[in-house]
């Protein structure tokens, strides 16, 4: 029973892993850029939701969605300011890098300050709090929540990807700006909607991984970590490859910290990481796309 | 002694444990490696010297010297067993290396301390510490001169190219590395110096973006540039601190950005400076020039040497 238990509670960790993996894999497959930034954002989706929660006392639901939304209006300002003005001169690989480290560094401070680098959490009877009994089975509502949320918006970025003409857009100007600017496609409209979606997936991991807890200004370094190695083994840019590499990592890290050793969890998921890396740099499912160009 | 000449001071030996924490970096980037490792080597420097200056009787330099050889063998391997990645990928495998590193370090307590961290036992004066960054500065001085030198640019410009013709690009990358290991790890006991207590997050990601921003501000094509760079972003916070008490952050973020955007070679870029001096050089004789005894055409050797970026 302890074993289905672990196994429960990694699934609910690695649905947030995935979920921040798959915002982080939209803005690597549609920009080639690897974003640090990309942790701030699901801090940025946790703290409006608390902010709103605390000085309006709206209903969860609805912060929640505000966080959502600010959480992807983060992802576009950090991509207007930091990310265009090195596109229009060619994206080079360490510029993006630098320049995502330091919108981060100063995104984050921005709310240390705010919150005075005390941690916070969502006010007692706003944000689901509880247990579910299924079966001899007890789970938090909070889990419940993450996995549902997972599969739902996981399965709803797929398809907008994937099977209509919105998504097969972005993924035209992540493969090629000219060739589909020719099309009658704007590459920037797509960019900025790609920032956005990408901020808002991650707004929410963070709001699910805050939900039953308290957190500082630093929610979102951990699950940056997180969300890389999930997207390193999943495979980048692969919306699928992403979700299922959060996943295995959730359990990964459950399992190994109460079979193997509870403080060498981090250097047994980091392992696996490297191995992943050198035996098959594009991950496990990934396809060769990055190779290109 | 005056509180304004303690601060400076300090700032110093900050900014050059730094300047040696990013010249190791600048090793790598030098053959076109982006990798974080360095703070990994920092940690074996810092934690390795320690544990030698406490249990052996090697003295501050022979531990130093110990432990830094030992990176150097550690360096070898690592890149060794990451040289078939590339750029993205060899950032992340050295990321991932320097989350282990942490966990190792907090595991390790007979070595380290553990989470509770370690005294440093010992102090690195200031004219100490200013001959182990000439040392340093010295032997890259060497090597930009020597034939590793030209086949470490030949290989960070093309891969390919440096491989037809004959670089030997993987044994490059893997001294690179070695060297990088070994640089890094004196860095790490200068920083431990300074700090003179030292835990699991001494180490960690914060360091190793430092790192990074003062390389690629500094200016990545030259290691002159990476001293500058340590100089702008470790030993300038320390002094500015005592001004800024809040948000300091936000300025080196934006800081960050602004270097990136608008001098993307960083401050020492010595093809910027070549290029101000053609065009000078240009607006003095004029096309036009009543003179004609000199060509006004700009020397193409420059014009190549431009081309290749």
């Amino acid at each position: 029973m302890l074993l289905l238990e672990q196994l429960i509670n990694g699934i609910c960790t690695g649905a947030i892993y995935a979920l921040f993996a798959v915002g982080f894999g939209i803005v690597f497959s549609t920009m080639q850029i690897l974003n640090l930034a990309q942790g701030v954002y699901a801090t940025y989706g946790a703290m409006i939701t608390y902010f709103v929660l605390d000085e309006s006392g709206l209903p969860f639901w609805l912060a929640a969605i505000l966080g959502v939304i600010g959480a992807g209006l983060v992802a576009v300002l950090v991509d207007q300011v930091a990310f265009e003005p090195l596109r229009r001169r060619g994206v080079q690989l360490l510029g993006a890098v630098i320049a995502s480290i330091g919108m981060w560094i100063a995104l984050r401070e921005v709310l240390s300050i705010a919150t005075e680098a005390t941690p916070v959490g969502f006010p007692p009877g706003t944000a689901p709090r509880g247990q579910i009994s299924i079966g001899p089975i007890d789970v938090l509502q909070t889990q419940v929540l993450a996995v549902v949320c997972a599969v739902v918006v996981i399965s709803a970025v797929y398809f907008l990807l994937h099977r209509t003409n919105v998504g097969s857009a972005i993924r035209a100007v992540g493969f090629d700006k000219r060739s589909a600017q020719i099309t009658g496609i704007s590459p920037q409209a797509m960019i900025i909607g790609a920032a956005m979606l990408s901020g808002a997936v991650t707004g929410l991991a963070g709001i699910l991984m805050a939900g039953g807890q308290s957190f500082n200004f630093n929610l979102g370094d951990a699950l940056l970590l997180q969300g890389f190695a999930a997207v390193v083994i999943g495979g980048m840019g692969d919306v699928r490859g992403s979700a299922i590499g959060g996943l295995f990592i959730g359990v990964v890290q459950t399992l190994s910290a109460s079979y193997i050793s509870a403080s060498y969890q981090d250097a047994i998921t980091f392992g696996l990481v490297l191995v992943v890396l050198l035996w098959r740099p594009t991950g496990l499912l990934g396809s060769a796309d990055f190779q290109r160009a | 002694m005056n509180p304004t000449l303690v601060l400076l001071q300090s700032a110093t030996m900050f900014a050059m444990a730094g300047a040696v924490l990013a010249l190791s970096t600048y090793v790598k980037l030098w053959t076109g490696l982006l990798s974080f490792a360095t703070v990994t080597f920092g940690a074996i420097g810092a934690f390795g010297s320690i544990w030698l200056y406490n249990e052996t009787s090697l003295g501050l330099f022979g531990s130093i010297i110990g432990a830094a050889v030992a990176s150097g063998l550690f360096g070898l391997l690592v890149g060794r067993v990451f040289l078939k990645l590339s750029s993205h990928w060899l950032a992340l495998a050295t990321v991932a290396l320097v989350l282990i590193t942490r966990v190792f370090v907090v595991n390790l307590v007979d070595y380290t301390g553990g989470s509770a961290g370690e005294v440093v036992a010992y102090t690195i004066t200031m004219p100490q510490m200013a001959i182990m960054l000439a040392l340093v500065c010295g032997l890259l001085y060497l090597l930009k001169r020597s034939q590793f030198g030209v086949a470490a640019d030949t290989t960070r410009e093309d891969p390919a190219v440096a491989a037809a013709l004959g670089v030997p690009v993987a044994r490059v990358k893997i001294i690179a590395f070695g060297l990088s290991g070994a640089i890094g790890a004196v860095g790490g006991a200068m920083q431990a110096s300074q700090l003179s207590y030292i835990d699991p997050d001494t180490f960690y990601i914060n360091l190793s973006v430092t790192i990074i921003a003062s390389v690629v501000l500094g200016g990545a094509y030259h290691w002159f540039g990476s001293v500058i760079g340590a100089a702008v972003f470790t030993g300038m916070p320390v002094y500015i601190s005592q001004y800024i008490t809040e948000g300091q952050s936000i300025i080196n973020g934006a800081l960050l950005l602004v270097i990136i955007l608008f001098l993307p070679g960083g401050l020492i870029d010595p093809l910027r400076w070549r290029r101000l001096r053609e065009r000078r050089l240009r607006k003095r004789q004029p096309p036009d020039a009543v003179d004609g005894t000199r060509d006004p055409a700009p020397d193409p050797a420059l014009d190549q040497a431009g081309a290749t970026r």
